[in-house]
């Protein structure tokens, strides 16, 4: 089955995710030190396969379009809330839990927020998210938010950060440092925006300016299942349900959660119906 | 390069000299005016990797900016441009590329802040009312003729390539001190120095190598140097006098185009 993720300029359909590739994607993003550039290949990876698309599109799809894609994926197959501990400075953490909805909006949100513009005379610069592989290769980060000069009527968008680099040495340095204080106003404008606030939480701040570590984190929390979980429920799928371990792999998560369910319920029932027999030769 | 990327390179390119400023020159027999296209970033990143605290820094700074000045000419000069037309050229593109005002910070001082525009109009005027001193001239000492001009750049990078570019710029004892102030003090002579004439006999020191000015200069007798001393003293003062605020020099470095 395709499912439709409508993205900030184009709209995707991506195939559901099978357990096997699940799996995986938590085994290759399993650690708390994670190595950034395989993390992004991991995800670059499943990217590919559920959209069918080759690796160059899903690389220069920008960062928050990338998550909105995840996060689609995410509620596809795991659900909609993801659970957090937040500290607000109360004796226990407060558990809050994040609506995948409302954190897409969010990002969506977001991204409008970065699509500034710099008017200088007859040239203008658009800002925009950047994709990921322009902030692993750029020193300055406003570089690689540059996404869009038009000269006159002449447009051009910014694919690399060579581009970006040569476009803006060649700008009257006027130009130039009103970009570098536009993306810093850009920066401030996104550490004040709280995702946390429509939850009613203010003493703490979760905030998302788009960069390598930001994504990873984001994403880490997205699909957060500890594998040790997950291979144990898996184990007691086929060991206890008796189902084939092909044929779960090669299920949807969304199919396998429904199955583990039906195992939970399966199981509470026969212990519900032992402790009955108990209770009957007691008597 | 791409296709892509040369072709929107020329049409920034184009556009900058749709932008670009009118610049009259330091006076001479004729009024000379040069377009000049806009500072670009990259250079002004090349002007600002001058701010170094070393005692070549100047030279750098000259050596840069003479480089960025010619680089902007839209079309080639019709005179040769020499020091004075590169202050002017400096205040301009500052004034053009980052803002017309300059604040000088120093430590345990107030700010100061100048405006550039009036210290340009200042410096034409100064200029102007004391052209007699910027022209060519020529002076003679018995049989020697010496035919003097404002330092020009292309002498000036002469200086740089030949001599300070290769300078050692340790000094560790007087004498090391005594030698360097006295070498500094000739090269700026041997700036000013077009020709030299002896009895029929000219030497046009433009078609020489700096290190050989230098040679000609160490013969001659000390009271045409005092002439040419003279000449040279008569137009850094105009400048000295204008360039300054509060008593304080303003400095005509990297950092004129690190701050704003």
């Amino acid at each position: 089955m395709k499912i439709e993720s409508k993205l900030s300029d184009q709209t995707l359909y991506f195939n559901e995710l099978t357990v096997r590739d699940y799996k995986n994607f938590l085994k290759e993003t399993f650690g708390d030190d994670v190595n950034e550039v395989l993390f992004m290949e991991s995800v670059y990876t499943l990217l590919e396969k559920l959209l069918n698309k080759p690796s160059e599109f899903v690389k220069n799809l920008n960062v928050i379009d990338l998550l909105c894609l995840l996060i689609d994926v995410r509620i596809n197959s795991i659900g909609d809330i993801c659970e957090i501990s937040v500290n607000t400075g109360a004796e226990k953490p407060l558990s809050v839990q994040l609506n995948m909805d409302s954190m897409r909006a969010d990002l969506m949100n977001i991204n409008n927020l970065l699509c500034k513009t710099v008017q200088a005379d007859s040239i203008l610069i658009n800002f925009g998210c950047p994709s990921l592989e322009r902030f692993a290769s750029t020193k300055d980060e406003y570089i690689s938010f540059l996404k869009k000069i038009t000269v006159k009527d002449k447009q051009l968008d910014i694919h690399t950060n060579e581009q970006a680099e040569m476009i803006f040495n060649s700008l009257n340095p006027k130009t130039s440092l009103e970009i570098i204080e536009t993306y810093r106003g850009i920066i401030t404008l996104l550490l004040d925006y709280n995702l946390l606030e429509r939850y009613g939480i203010f003493e703490q701040k979760l905030v998302f300016v788009p960069t390598y570590a930001s994504f990873c984190w984001l994403v880490k929390l997205l699909f957060s299942e500890s594998l040790e979980g997950f291979y144990t429920t898996f184990f007691h799928m086929s060991y206890t349900a008796h189902m084939d371990a092909n044929y779960l792999e090669s299920i949807t998560v969304g199919e396998y959660k429904y199955f583990v369910s039906c195992l939970k319920k399966a199981l509470a029932q026969a212990k519900a119906g032992e402790g009955n027999e108990d209770e009957e030769e007691e008597q | 390069m791409s296709n892509e990327n040369k072709e929107f390179l020329d049409l920034l390119s184009s556009i900058s000299k749709e932008q670009s400023f009118e610049l009259e020159l330091a006076p001479r027999s004729q009024s000379v005016v040069v377009i000049c296209k806009p500072l670009t970033t990259s250079q002004l990143k090349e002007l600002v990797k001058t701010v170094v605290d070393s005692p070549v820094t100047q030279s750098a700074f000259s050596s840069t900016v003479t480089k960025v000045f010619n680089d902007s000419l839209v079309e080639t000069s019709p005179v040769s441009l020499n020091v004075l037309d590169r202050l002017l050229f400096i205040l301009e593109t500052r004034i053009n590329s980052l803002s017309n005002t300059l604040t000088i910070r120093k430590e345990n001082e107030e700010p100061i802040t100048v405006n550039l525009i009036e210290l340009r109009d200042k410096l034409r005027s100064a200029l102007a009312a004391n052209a007699q001193f910027l022209l060519p001239k020529t002076v003679t000492e018995g049989k020697f003729t010496l035919s003097l001009e404002v330092a020009t750049l292309q002498v000036e990078q002469q200086l740089n390539e030949e001599i300070y570019k290769n300078l050692d710029p340790e000094v560790n004892n007087p004498e090391q001190l005594r030698t360097l102030l006295g070498d500094a003090f000739i090269n700026e002579i041997a700036k000013v120095l077009k020709s030299i004439t002896i009895e029929e006999k000219t030497l046009d020191l433009s078609k020489n190598t700096f290190k050989n000015r230098l040679k000609v200069i160490e013969s001659l007798p000390a009271s045409i140097i005092q002439k040419a001393i003279e000449y040279i003293e008569n137009y850094k003062k105009i400048i000295d006098e204008v360039m300054q605020v509060n008593g304080q020099p303003i400095p005509i470095d990297g950092t004129l185009f690190s701050v704003r």
